[in-house]
């Protein structure tokens, strides 16, 4: 990509319009639609809770009342062992980041698509748009935390909150370069091929079952492991249980696969959008 | 200082007849061809814009006007060629673009503007003359739902307007709306140019207001720029390609739109003796013939002409629709006759463009049917005219120095010979 060939006898060849803003940096074009990003980000979270009675409260109620039914079923009914660690503050701990995973893939998918009256009218770069969805998701996360702290208070006995807790900073960071490389590429698929938005819910489900959140890591056979951590939320989950409930460190050589897989993600994602930005206001 | 430079740039669109549905199809398309059509929307073109410069686009609906328009605010990438730009370039394209429905006026102000281009802070500092602006300071605080449609459109081209780019592309959508939310938009452009040495662009069919904003032009026609130079000069070009094509004849052309489940065939104008004629004598009867084919069997249809001067400006609207003449069910081919006893124009070149309506959509449209010539005037005796530039239309009238009951007056009573019984307001009579 980005080869300037200047003989202009060859027709069909696209040349690099506006070579000077090309060699920005991507992150640096970021800085400067920093505050583009705030208000289409504000504009997501404002949207999404407006007329509705209970608001932003929403966002806590998702990952609150699968917490309560898996509880119902997979404590007390299918008797999932723990660790001995509660379920509900066992199950909260990935599902929260999971739930945050999972809407911010769904919404994110839409997000070129619900604004393709703002890509056919006016230019910016186009990646502002999954950059604002991510965001916007990311609120309702660090909301899901205020829940998370009470259910650490009263299951205080059973857990043990070290100086480990720290460490949810650099998981969040893989988890977000992960949701966001894949935001990229669904987004831009979504707009030429619909069929991804029927797709998401289906592979959301089948991830989230592939994914430690209803049931503890040790719990899936050895032998399955090395496939099995290849996905990279599967890691993470288990990380956040440990350095939250366990206050015990990640499994550093998975921790370190996952984080190659989700910037290698991002970066994919990345390019695929950007070469496939020209054509996104011609798509009809 | 050049700000802007195109360099001999193209852009080709892909007309897919047998675009894939889905993946499922998509795959099924690795095997075999797809009859895809390549549609160049743009071909070869060149221009430079100097700063302070103000540009009119010009050119027939589909002469690539918008495409160069998207490639010049990089929302489409050139398929060959480069272009480049110096400045912030801002383009108003849409009014209210991006506006959230459930956000109040204030937020959308801080929503629309930064999707034009603007800062927070200056937003910021210009949002009282924004809201001023826009005459909303009671209402600004109310979630732009409950906005009427003219609010709304205030509101946004208030946010525009405040924008303040080294570079301006104004399309002519934005001058929609009523005329004084027109002048406004103009009104506004023309400070932008004047007071701060701004480079504008401005796309439009509206050529007076080309001619009042901009110093030069380019006309486009079928994705090559045709004309380019002094903005009266480009008008004068685009005028006369609209008159060649009248020469191709009305049948063949396919400068069309529409339907097309009726199509006009000629249409040609007919001085007081029924002879056919392109150069019409004002204050003389003059009639307008419009022929038909109707292959689809279509009964009833509404014919439509407006004549344009030399300037690009609409003169008068001939409507059928608004007569009282009913013409019966439509044959599969006749004429329609549109007489009008003085006809009321003063010396100059004119343009028609005539169009058949059919339920409410046009069955053909044609953007110049025929051009004729006012070449002399018996409107006022001793044959005199107004000076053209304060006059685009004559009106019948009569001078008296004691009070009249205008009912009394001759023209109103319809002294001048009348051919049919279903009078049009204008006099014009259809049959």
């Amino acid at each position: 990509m980005g080869q300037a060939v200047t003989d202009k006898s060859i027709v069909g060849h696209v040349e690099e319009p506006w070579p000077e803003e090309r060699k920005l940096g991507a992150l640096k074009i970021l800085w400067q639609h920093r505050e583009l990003i705030a208000s289409l980000t504000r504009r997501d979270i404002r949207s999404r809770y407006k007329q509705s009675v209970l608001g932003v409260a929403w966002a806590l109620l998702q990952p609150l009342a699968m917490m309560i039914v898996y509880t119902v079923v997979f404590s007390h009914i299918a008797r999932i062992p723990t660790g001995g660690i509660p379920y509900p503050v066992f199950t909260y701990i990935a599902l929260l980041p999971w739930t945050f995973f999972q809407t911010g893939l769904t919404t994110g998918t839409e997000c070129l698509v619900g604004n393709f009256n703002l890509i056919t009218k006016i230019y910016f770069p186009r990646e502002v748009f999954p950059i604002a969805a991510v965001l916007g998701k990311s609120v309702d996360l660090a909301l899901g935390l205020l829940v998370l702290v009470p259910l650490l208070v009263v299951y205080r006995d059973y857990v043990h909150i070290t100086w480990r807790v720290a460490l949810v900073a650099p998981l969040l960071l893989i988890q977000i370069s992960l949701l966001l490389g894949l935001t990229f590429i669904l987004s831009s698929w979504n707009l030429f091929y619909r069929d991804i938005r029927h797709a998401m819910p289906l592979v959301a489900q089948v991830w989230m079952f592939m994914t430690p959140i209803i049931y503890g890591l040790d719990m899936v056979p050895k032998r399955f492991l090395p496939i099995y951590m290849l996905n990279p939320m599967a890691c993470v989950m288990d990380s956040f249980r440990r350095v939250v409930l366990l206050g015990t460190l990640p499994n550093w050589s998975y921790l370190g696969i996952a984080a190659v897989v989700s910037a290698a993600t991002l970066i994919v994602g990345y390019r695929n959008f950007k070469r496939l930005e020209p054509a996104f206001a011609e798509t009809v | 200082m050049k700000v802007i430079s195109v360099e001999s740039v193209s852009k080709k669109f892909i007309l897919a007849h047998d675009r894939p549905k889905d993946l499922a199809d998509a795959a099924r398309g690795i095997f075999r061809r797809r009859k895809n059509e390549d549609f160049w929307a743009l071909k070869d073109v060149s221009f430079d814009v100097e700063q302070g410069e103000a540009l009119g686009i010009i050119g027939h609906n589909g002469a690539g006007k918008s495409t160069m328009l998207k490639l010049l605010t990089r929302i489409m990438e050139p398929t060959s060629g480069r272009i480049r730009t110096r400045g912030r370039v801002s383009a108003l394209i849409e009014v209210g673009a991006g506006f959230h429905p459930e956000m109040t006026g204030r937020e959308n102000i801080y929503l629309n503007g930064s999707i034009l281009g603007m800062s927070h802070a200056e937003i910021h500092s210009k949002l009282d003359d924004i809201i001023s602006f826009a005459e909303l300071e009671r209402f600004i605080d109310t979630p732009v739902k409950r906005y009427s449609s003219g609010m709304y459109a205030r509101l946004g081209f208030a946010v525009a307007a405040h924008v303040d780019p080294e570079i301006l592309i104004v399309d002519e959508v934005l001058a929609v709306g009523d005329l004084e939310f027109q002048q406004k938009c103009l009104q506004r452009m023309q400070e932008v140019r004047t007071s701060s040495g701004r480079t504008v662009i401005f796309v439009s069919h509206n050529l007076a207001a080309v001619r009042s904003l901009c110093t030069t032009g380019i006309c486009i026609k079928a994705g090559s720029i045709i004309s380019g130079g002094p903005v009266d000069t480009v008008v004068k070009d685009y005028l006369d390609t609209l008159e060649r094509d009248c020469e191709i004849g009305l049948a063949e052309t396919t400068e069309r739109s529409g339907t097309g489940s009726m199509r006009l065939t000629d249409v040609r104008l007919l001085d007081g003796n029924g002879c056919a004629t392109n150069a019409l004598i004002a204050g003389e009867p003059t009639t307008v013939k419009m022929s038909y084919v109707n292959p689809g069997g279509v009964k009833r249809a509404n014919f439509i002409f407006t004549v344009y001067n030399q300037t690009g400006v609409p003169v008068t609207n001939i409507d059928m629709g608004l007569t009282a003449f009913s013409p019966g069910p439509l044959q599969e081919s006749g004429d329609f006759y549109c007489t009008i006893p003085e006809l009321p124009l003063p010396t100059g070149r004119y343009r028609v463009a005539a169009s058949i309506v059919v339920g409410g959509e046009n069955a053909d449209h044609v953007n110049s049917a025929t051009v004729f010539d006012v070449v002399g005037s018996r409107y006022f005796e001793g044959g005199k005219m107004p000076p053209s530039r304060y006059c685009t239309a004559l009106v019948a009238h009569s001078w008296s120095s004691e009070p009249v009951v205008a009912a009394e007056l001759p023209f109103a009573a319809g002294v001048l010979e009348r051919p049919g019984e279903h009078d049009g307001p204008g006099g014009a009579t259809w049959n």
